[in-house]
């Protein structure tokens, strides 16, 4: 269903693998180049150069600042993360097994998926008040999705067979759970969690830029209204390194805990 | 079969010592099949897999079932087994009936089913681990069936290291591991090679002979039912029954070699026309 | 003789017939309305939404909801006034307008380029890095700084949510390229079709389930993106009313706003599927089975 994952990092052959290599630093360079060459052309304060950002960035970080907010943000954003992942783990196993809840659950999940949950924050809100577990909640609702579809369509797809070995055995349930559901579709979970994880950064920010007082995504706003874009730039820079760095923990993980595998491309 | 004193005793369904038990207990045949019926559905299409089977297979022989494709004997060896149900009919196993898949009937499937997560060693040492047995004496006996399938020294290899034969090797090592009263075969050796097929052929006439364990071995493979059986139950097409059994009387042990022989020939020619018939006599063919 | 009754619904699990997916059932379970309903599994779905609503309008009939959670009939005729009496729905159409902008952009340029990167390999190199670097960053958060340049407008808006729409549609034209059977470019090759007819005839068409997947994220990401940067910019929309309605209390419309926004989404999304289906039926014939 909807499940975004990202295409394999190969060309075709015949581009060797140093000269994209090589390519890719070049563009990414030139990208970086360009964006200086605007900033230095406008000469508008608005637009920041390269080293004012990143040196805006390297004070943030050396007073703390930076710290301070990223704690409140990610804490918030891993513990609904960590909650979607149990409980989307073991829906997706359960509807997977189970041809009763499985009926009873699937369509109305496939059916809610395209709605925008974070339509719902407001009744958060209210439900939770403003502190910290409404966004929790919202996080945990919005990433429950892919990491329980993912989860559905891994046990799935593991082969029957291999579940008749268990069952053969004289496994139990849990056995089953441990030693065979959770192991086959370990592939599928973890790409489920690779979907999940920018989710997370998403709504962590846009609950924060809707009316917090802590965290990055306030960090960004309050730098906007006082008119310094080197700061709230200097903020971005750093939630997409915290992004990259979540992503390549993924896929690394993966290519640890999946190491029967091989070639797994993510 | 050997059976190390370190293992617990099995479940009291299924204590595999042989000469234990009454004379009436060894009298009577270890696996009983009475008419034994399976129908599919599809929408209102009815598709009739086996129509009164009926068979018994006495504790230590070697039956082959065979059939041509898509007659219903692997759906046989699977309602046997517990992983499919009969429509109607029963199955007894010691006398008791059985519907769910349980240790004392081991099941090897057509394609190697090893997890791929773990080791050679682990997997067979996992049906094991499942009743409980501590890992060390679990790995213990697993490598001593490593032995006894002649792949001792690849332990700790997975699977996805191993060649196709060397893995149903393991398989068989593994469903051994639970010690089962009856090993159920469905083609294990269909997807291997010529060469290899032989190989496993022989292999699995010698595990046989010194475990001393019941086997029911589905092929449509004329060749490998004669060498290996000691007794063959030869299906129709679909509708799947039992057409005729035929005790071989080729003697044991076999080496290759009596592939070639005139007698297995004989046995080959008159099963070859059986088969014939029963697939000419089919005018639904394959797929619905 | 067979009784018939006992004859499930079922494929068999093995051999030439088995099909993915199969469930096997003890005898006890076979027959009966209980059976059907949970192959057929919308109906069982239908009983427990039906259950749940119906529950949650009980216990707003009985008054035990909080005062913030209305009932599903005030829901609904909450929706029904405020679309009638023009709010919401001229709300609707200023948040549609905007976010189609947005995802046409995003997603068209997604797609155009994703696809030129799954053909030229040299483009690839350039751009996947960019792209790979960049997709992790929630983009939501590079409205404040556009917004400083562009102003909280529209064009602002419609920046954003192209910026998001734009990685899915990308990413997933690009995975569409990547699975495309080598006998099929070989056969365009053998009959020496040029690289524009291969493109359009072979690629294309190959890549368009994948490619359609982005889309459909996409879109959804659409929606998202325009109720955020509406809530956080209070520009008009369907965003700022529901923003709005609970700042001030107005449970009834806030209710109604987000309803409306939840339908819009929904129907957008079976609308492209209903598109994207009729193109790409012959791949549907060609799977087999549930998924």
């Amino acid at each position: 269903m909807l499940v975004g994952s990202l295409a394999p990092s190969s060309s075709k052959e015949w581009v060797p693998a140093l000269g994209r290599l090589a390519l890719g630093a070049l563009s990414v360079t030139a990208a970086f180049v360009a964006w200086e060459l605007a900033s230095r052309a406008s000469g508008s304060p608005l637009m920041p150069s390269i080293g004012s950002i990143v040196g805006r960035l390297a004070d943030d970080v050396d007073s703390g600042l930076i710290w301070f907010h990223a704690r409140i943000t990610l804490g918030r954003g891993l513990t609904g993360f960590a909650l979607a992942t149990v409980a989307g783990i073991t829906l997706g196993v359960l509807m997977a097994r189970n041809r009763w809840i499985d009926a009873a659950i699937e369509p109305l999940l496939a059916a809610t998926y395209p709605i925008p949950k974070l339509a719902l924050y407001p009744v958060f809100l209210f439900t939770f008040g403003i502190g910290p577990a409404s966004k929790i909640a919202i996080v945990a609702l919005e990433c429950l999705y892919p990491i329980a579809y993912n989860t559905y369509q891994g046990v799935r797809s593991i082969d029957r067979q291999l579940v008749h070995v268990a069952e053969n055995a004289g496994a139990g349930r849990l056995r089953k759970f441990r030693d065979v559901f959770l192991p086959g579709a370990l592939p599928s979970i973890l790409a489920g969690i690779r979907t999940a994880m920018p989710i997370m950064l998403v709504l962590i920010v846009v609950t924060e830029l809707l009316g917090e007082s802590r965290g990055l995504g306030f960090l960004i706003r309050f730098a906007g209204s006082n008119f310094e874009p080197d700061g709230a730039l200097a903020v971005v820079l750093f939630l997409g390194i915290i992004g990259f760095i979540f992503d390549r923990l993924i896929v690394v993980a993966t290519r640890l805990l999946v190491f029967w595998e091989r070639g797994v491309r993510l | 079969m050997t059976q190390p004193a370190s293992l617990p005793a099995q479940s009291d369904d299924h204590s595999t010592t042989a000469g234990s038990g009454s004379a009436e207990e060894t009298d009577r045949p270890l696996v009983r099949i009475r008419g034994l019926d399976k129908v599919f559905r599809r929408g209102s299409n009815l598709n009739h897999a086996l129509s009164a089977v009926e068979l018994e297979v006495s504790e230590g022989e070697f039956l082959t079932i065979l059939g041509p494709s898509g007659c219903g004997k692997s759906t046989l060896l699977h309602i046997i087994g517990g992983f499919e149900t009969a429509t109607s009919g029963t199955v007894e196993v010691r006398g008791r009936p059985i519907s769910k898949p349980g240790r004392d009937r081991g099941m090897v499937f057509q394609q190697p089913t090893l997890f791929p997560w773990r080791t050679i060693v682990g997997n067979i040492a996992w049906p094991l681990e499942v009743v409980g047995v501590p890992r060390r004496a679990a790995r213990a006996r697993a490598r001593e069936l490593l032995e006894l399938v002649n792949l001792s020294g690849f332990d700790d290899s997975y699977p996805a290291e191993l060649s196709g034969g060397m893995r149903q090797r393991a398989c068989i090592a593994r469903t051994l591991a639970h010690e089962p009263a009856v090993l159920l075969m469905d083609e294990p050796f269909g997807a291997l090679d010529a060469q290899t097929r032989e190989v496993m052929q022989e292999e699995l006439n010698r595990i046989w002979q010194d475990a001393g364990i019941t086997v029911i071995f589905v092929t449509h493979d004329i060749h490998e039912a004669v060498f290996l059986g000691d007794r063959i139950a030869v299906m129709s097409a679909r509708p799947g029954r039992i057409v005729d059994i035929v005790d071989i009387d080729l003697t044991r042990p076999r080496a290759i070699e009596v592939k070639k022989s005139p007698e297995l020939l004989a046995y080959h020619n008159r099963f070859w026309d059986l088969l014939r018939d029963q697939v000419h006599g089919s005018d639904t063919g394959s797929r619905p | 003789m067979i009784d018939e009754s006992r004859v499930a619904n079922e494929q068999p699990t093995v051999g030439e017939w088995a099909s993915a997916g199969t469930q096997v059932l003890p005898p006890e379970q076979r027959h009966g309305v209980l059976e059907r309903m949970v192959t057929a599994r919308w109906p069982v779905a239908l009983v427990v939404a039906g259950c749940l609503v119906g529950a949650w309008q009980l216990m707003g009939a009985l008054g035990r909801l909080p005062v913030y959670v209305l009932s599903p009939a005030e829901v609904v005729s909450a929706v029904w006034s405020y679309l009638t009496d023009g709010t919401l729905s001229e709300a609707a159409v200023v948040s549609l307008r905007r976010l189609a902008v947005g995802f046409a952009i995003g997603a068209g340029l997604g797609v155009t380029l994703g696809l030129l990167a799954g053909v030229v390999p040299l483009f690839h190199a350039v751009i996947d890095p960019l792209v790979s670097f960049t997709f992790p960053l929630p983009k939501i958060a590079l409205f404040p700084p556009i917004a400083l340049w562009l102003g909280f407008s529209d064009r602002a808006i419609w920046l954003v949510i192209a910026l998001a729409c734009f990685y899915p549609s990308f990413i997933n034209a690009v995975a569409g390229t990547r699975g495309i059977d080598r006998h099929h470019l070989w056969v365009a090759g053998n009959l020496t079709a040029g690289h524009w007819r291969t493109f359009w005839q072979v690629v294309f068409p190959a890549a368009l389930p994948r490619l359609l997947v982005g889309v459909r994220i996409s879109l959804a990401l659409s929606f998202v993106m325009v109720f955020a940067t509406e809530a956080i910019s209070s520009r008009p929309g369907l965003g700022s009313v529901i923003v709005e309605s609970y700042q001030f209390l107005r449970y009834d419309r806030m209710y109604a706003a987000i309803a409306v926004l939840a339908v819009l989404g929904l129907i957008a999304d079976r609308l492209l599927v209903w598109i994207a289906r009729s193109g790409t039926r012959g791949h549907d014939i060609a799977a087999v089975g549930r998924g």
